[in-house]
């Protein structure tokens, strides 16, 4: 008796043949690292007197505005942290919003921060490695220089010295020689980052998207320029 | 040393009694009957103060809020309806049929005598008094509807304006590089508050002031 015979596709039609999916690793976190130790620059004499003094501090128009517009919050009744992109954050403004319990993080220019961090980025600039992070506070607020593809100037009353979460974060296009030292050869990796700075990237939008609400209704009546 | 402030988060909440259901309810949220009204009063004694000399405009009847707001959601709707002139919306298609509601002379006259403030302003006037009742109106009704989350953000705003005035803002290589700049406080796309920006306001002798002797905000009477 024959065996049946095993009928073949035509040529061409053949499927390529089946090979056994390899086994891919589970998708796993690394353990999240510890930041970088905490760099804690001498305070100033002068600011380090104890916070019952009276303190004067004077605010620049634009920070007595967006005070009003904080104040406008139901603070005293509710906890309200505040994000700011670089045009609005000083550390007079923080710390006035920090007494009035308002919570503010933001990013700053670099005349904003108090010279030691400025020093440590000019000395370290170049040289320093990705995701180091030094810290100096100030009238209560913390300051902070961290190592993204350049030095990125922080300021928050909201985050501890410690605080850090893990996320899935891009290679930067125009990546320095710290960034391919991080980055290997891989588009993505997970870091560990500060946590204000992942608030602050999650939470600074908020102005934009009601920029991109109010374009849908566009209420200019159609003119003609002569 | 340096502690952190503690932070309890939560949710955005919703302060009014019952939520809408339709957009038109949606929109008397906002704008509410006391806007309309002083629309609707504004535009008339706008009327009658550019008449004093006993000319006329041929065909005017005061104004009603229910023509205002048709007048209103008209523009809203040509705001959307894009056509290169405005007469088009009247050429008699069969898609322009929201402008059955109103001829389009009646709606050009409103446009001409459409106003927003009194004729006698407080004093001082501020730079933006032409807005000035509705958008502190408008700015209430947004704080009484609302409860924003714990996470806030405050940004500036454009209004793009091309026309000459000491409070525009020029900017160059930014999207809207020339107009009128707003100060908002927002949670995630909902504008909580607002305020108007000019350079002379930091020349009126405000510019330096110690933070505890700025001005407070109106209270917002919060339910318990």
């Amino acid at each position: 008796m024959l065996p049946p015979p095993v009928l073949l596709p035509p040529m061409g039609t053949r499927s390529p043949p089946m090979l056994p999916l390899p086994m891919l690793p589970p998708p796993m976190l690394p353990p999240p690292i510890l930041l970088p130790p905490v760099l804690l620059l001498p305070i100033l004499p002068s600011m380090s007197q104890p916070m019952s003094l009276p303190i004067s501090r004077y605010l620049t128009a634009t920070s007595q505005t967006c005070l009003w517009l904080a104040k406008l919050l139901p603070y005293e009744k509710y906890q309200f942290s505040i994000y700011f992109d670089s045009f609005f954050s000083n550390t007079a403004f923080f710390a006035t919003l920090r007494e009035l319990g308002i919570g503010a993080c933001g990013t700053a220019r670099r005349l904003q921060v108090p010279v030691e961090l400025q020093e440590y980025d000019d000395a370290n600039g170049k040289a320093a490695e990705c995701g180091d992070l030094a810290l100096v506070p100030r009238d209560n607020v913390l300051c902070a220089c961290w190592q993204d593809n350049a030095g990125v100037f922080m300021l928050t009353t909201i985050h501890d010295l410690n605080d850090g979460t893990v996320k899935n974060r891009k290679r930067p296009k125009k990546g320095n020689h710290a960034v391919s030292q991080v980055f290997g050869s891989s588009r993505r990796k997970l870091l560990t980052i500060p946590q204000m700075i992942d608030d602050f990237n999650s939470h600074i939008g908020g102005v934009d998207i009601a920029d991109q609400l109010r374009s849908n209704y566009y209420t200019q009546l159609p003119t003609r320029r002569s | 040393m340096y502690t952190p402030l503690e932070r309890l988060e939560y949710d955005a909440d919703s302060l009014l009694p019952q939520q809408p259901t339709s957009p038109i309810e949606w929109f008397s949220v906002f704008f509410n009957l006391d806007i309309w009204k002083v629309l609707c009063d504004d535009t008339n004694a706008y009327y009658i103060s550019k008449h004093t000399d006993g000319s006329k405009d041929p065909g005017w009847r005061p104004v009603t809020i229910g023509e205002l707001r048709i007048w209103i959601g008209l523009v809203i709707y040509i705001g959307i309806v894009k056509c290169p002139s405005v007469r088009d919306y009247w050429a008699g298609t069969t898609w322009q049929i929201p402008m059955d509601l109103m001829g389009f002379n009646r709606f050009l006259q409103i446009q001409k005598y459409i106003h927003i403030s009194l004729l006698s302003p407080a004093s001082p006037p501020a730079w933006y008094m032409k807005l000035e009742p509705m958008a502190t109106m408008l700015a209430n009704s947004f704080r009484s509807a609302y409860l924003p989350s714990t996470n806030c953000s405050i940004d500036e705003m454009m209004v793009q304006f091309a026309g000459c005035s000491i409070h525009k803002v020029k900017m160059p290589r930014k999207p809207i590089d020339e107009g009128y700049k707003i100060f908002a406080i927002c949670d995630h796309g909902y504008t909580y508050g607002f305020e108007f920006y000019s350079r002379e306001d930091g020349a009126s002798g405000t510019i330096g002031l110690p933070a505890s002797m700025l001005l407070q905000p109106p209270m917002l009477a919060l339910p318990a």
